[in-house]
């Protein structure tokens, strides 16, 4: 039976005509790619001008094994770097936290000489780096790579997943390190996006397409409010904010989605926030598609169901795009699988087609039908959310993902929502991969040696570092903190000191606490603390 | 039900405190179903098996998401039979490849869940573990 509604809870109906649109104006409501409010696209020649970055996300073992692996993805044409795990963890490899964890969740990094490893070979001012999460000392150690060759901070294009928490320091106020970020950024690297709105994680636990851009925006525009409120210009603030969105399986509803939210952001930034460049105005975006809708059974599927996501967000108009690994229900993605999905990047982009003309899908009925719906839900969403305070719009962002993650599957399990291979033509033999050795990566998804070399290239580190600018650095980090001057400088030149991340954050936890470097942000991430 | 006066309780624990869109569901899964449910979010293994101790946990159950299942749960074991409860029935859940598991099984985990599982399934798994352990044989 078809489905009534989209998983937004939008009606659908058999067929969509004129009558369906006729509230569209198109001037006002869509535009030519490249004009306001942007909904076609942000540039009059789209993919024709330039391509989507290729750029699969990506961390494993420590910087030696995260650089083979990076080198390879960029031999098989990968045009981007996304690195996952960077300073996730606020501790040094040797503590006891880190057991069982050096190398798995993402790349593990201790020091700049880490850092070095992970870049060693690759041409970073040519190169757009991704960091995910917002962690500052990651980011200073990619900032001292590039210092190290001699390079300017200017010369770095890339993006820190930074985005603005309410429960921090009041936003006006000295010592807020996710606006320090965004100052940092705005004076020094003017081709680094300083914050990344991720709400594709969010998405991801069965919330709706008007969820998704209704978080996103809200916690966009408190991003860039907060910003201005501590001085800052909207333009410029508005300019290097970037989001990261999810491509989920309802392919219409997901290609409406991208179009809706560029809408509505442009629409918030004019009016809300007062920018007047087009630039700041215009929503531009990573997808990473769906994990959640993988699955762990009959694994080759996801290749099926990762090119549908992909698809969604090159009809959409994403600027850069990782396609999930097929085997990412097992584990970390093998090499194998991740080289497949920038392959199927390449067919996407070379075989298909679609990136020969913008906005495809513009004027179809139904999407543009779709694409207002949406917009009216999730700007009425977002305007709710600005009614209430800050830290209670994030409690009902927590309360409705909580709530959709446990429908989603409960849906699932009573088989209302059909998964191919997991509630409905499964098969008796569920093997892993179905894949012969051949296929499979020929480095290993985990090494316990990880931990162990890892600790001894830091002992290393620590042997050979000046201990005259360490302590020099260690000692400004900590009275930058405390005096509450802008961290991210001191930090940078921690890291060139080589300080560890772990001794980083000792250091500051040494002068605060714990608690209240938790609250002014960027050294300690949520993920393994 | 159970034929136990009070629920079963169970002590619920991550890995790390990376995503827990999943960890909430069976949480909530095991709840619905009747279990009291602790919430210890993410624990070293030898904090979890002395908040199991105290807590007196009937079964304690692991979400993995980032560290290695073998070597985590590995460490979790020894830590319980350390602390003198090695009789706890022990479930794990989350991102564990298919060879993992059957590693997993084999050490004496009571039940291993990969993505896909019901929570139904949990849920009975637990139970049956918890009678296996308070029944006479």
């Amino acid at each position: 039976m078809p489905k009534e509604r989209t998983p937004s809870g939008i009606p659908l109906r058999d067929f969509y005509g004129p009558q369906d649109v006729a509230q569209l104006d198109y001037t006002r409501d869509l535009g030519d790619p490249g004009r306001f409010p942007y909904t076609r696209g942000t540039r009059a020649t789209g993919y024709r001008s330039k391509r989507w970055t290729v750029r699969q996300v990506m961390g494993v073992g420590t910087g030696r094994e995260t650089n083979a692996r990076l080198r390879h993805l960029l031999r098989e044409g990968q045009t981007g770097i996304s690195l996952t795990g960077l300073g996730y963890a606020p501790f040094e490899s040797g503590d006891p936290r880190a057991a069982a964890l050096v190398g798995r969740g993402g790349v593990w990094v201790d020091t700049l000489a880490d850092m070095e490893d992970v870049f060693e070979g690759i041409p970073i001012e040519s190169l757009s780096i991704n960091q995910t999460g917002n962690s500052i000392p990651a980011f200073a150690m990619i900032a001292g790579v590039a210092r190290r060759r001699g390079l300017a901070l200017s010369d770095l294009s890339g993006t820190i997943q930074n985005y603005v928490l309410p429960w921090g320091e009041p936003p006006r106020y000295e010592g807020n390190h996710y606006i320090d970020l965004i100052e940092f950024c705005a004076k020094n690297m003017p081709r680094w996006n300083h914050t990344s709105i991720s709400v594709r994680n969010t998405r991801e636990s069965g919330i709706g397409a008007d969820q998704e851009i209704a978080f996103g925006v809200y916690e966009g525009w408190y991003a860039a409010s907060t910003a201005v409120e501590r001085g800052a210009d909207a333009n410029v603030v508005g300019r290097r904010l970037t989001f990261f969105l999810n491509a989920e399986n309802e392919l219409l509803e997901e290609v409406a989605k991208f179009r809706a939210m560029r809408r509505l952001w442009a629409r918030i930034m004019r009016e809300r926030l007062g920018a007047t460049d087009d630039r700041a105005c215009q929503l531009r975006f990573h997808v990473q598609t769906s994990g959640v809708a993988l699955t762990a059974q009959q694994p080759l599927n996801n290749v099926v169901r990762a090119t549908l996501h992909a698809l969604a967000a090159v009809l959409g108009g994403a600027q850069s795009l990782s396609v999930n690994a097929f085997d990412e229900g097992a584990g970390i993605p093998s090499q194998f699988a991740q080289t497949l999905s920038v392959r199927t990047q390449q067919i996407i982009a070379l075989e298909s087609g679609l990136a020969n003309v913008v906005d495809p899908f513009g004027g179809s009925w139904a999407v543009e039908s779709l694409t207002d719906e949406l917009e009216k839900r999730s700007a009425a969403i977002f305007e709710s959310m600005t009614r209430m305070s800050a830290a209670q719009a994030w409690q009902y962002v927590t309360d409705s993902t909580r709530e959709a993650a446990y429908r989603r599957q409960l849906e699932i399990d009573r088989g209302e929502q059909p998964v191919v291979g997991v509630n409905c033509f499964e098969e008796a033999d569920e093997d892993d991969l179905a894949l012969g050795d051949s296929m499979k990566s020929a480095a290993p998804d985990y090494d316990p040696a990880w931990r162990t070399q890892q600790m001894e290239r830091l002992a290393r580190v620590k042997r050979e570092r000046d201990p005259r600018r360490f302590e020099a650095a260690r000692r400004r980090l900590a009275e930058a903190y405390r005096l509450r001057e802008p961290i991210v400088e001191p930090t940078v030149e921690a890291a060139e000191a080589y300080l560890s991340i772990g001794e980083m954050v000792d250091a500051l936890a040494g002068v605060s606490g714990e608690a209240e470097l938790r609250k002014r942000g960027g050294f300690i991430t949520r993920l393994y603390s | 039900m159970n034929e136990d006066a009070r629920p079963i309780r169970v002590l619920f624990a991550c890995d790390t405190s990376g995503h827990t869109a999943g960890y909430h569901v069976v949480a909530r899964g095991l709840r619905d179903a009747g279990f009291e449910v602790i919430l210890a979010g993410r624990q070293l293994p030898s904090e979890s098996a002395s908040a199991a101790l105290q807590e007196g946990a009937d079964v304690i159950a692991i979400r993995i998401m980032d560290r290695d299942p073998v070597e985590h749960v590995t460490a979790i074991l020894e830590a319980m039979r350390a602390a003198g409860i090695g009789e706890v029935p022990l479930l794990a859940g989350g991102i564990i490849a298919k060879r993992d598991a059957e590693k997993l099984v084999a050490m004496g985990v009571a039940g291993v869940f990969r993505p896909g599982s019901k929570l139904s399934a949990i849920v009975e798994c637990a139970r049956n573990a918890v009678r296996g352990r308070t029944v006479p044989q």
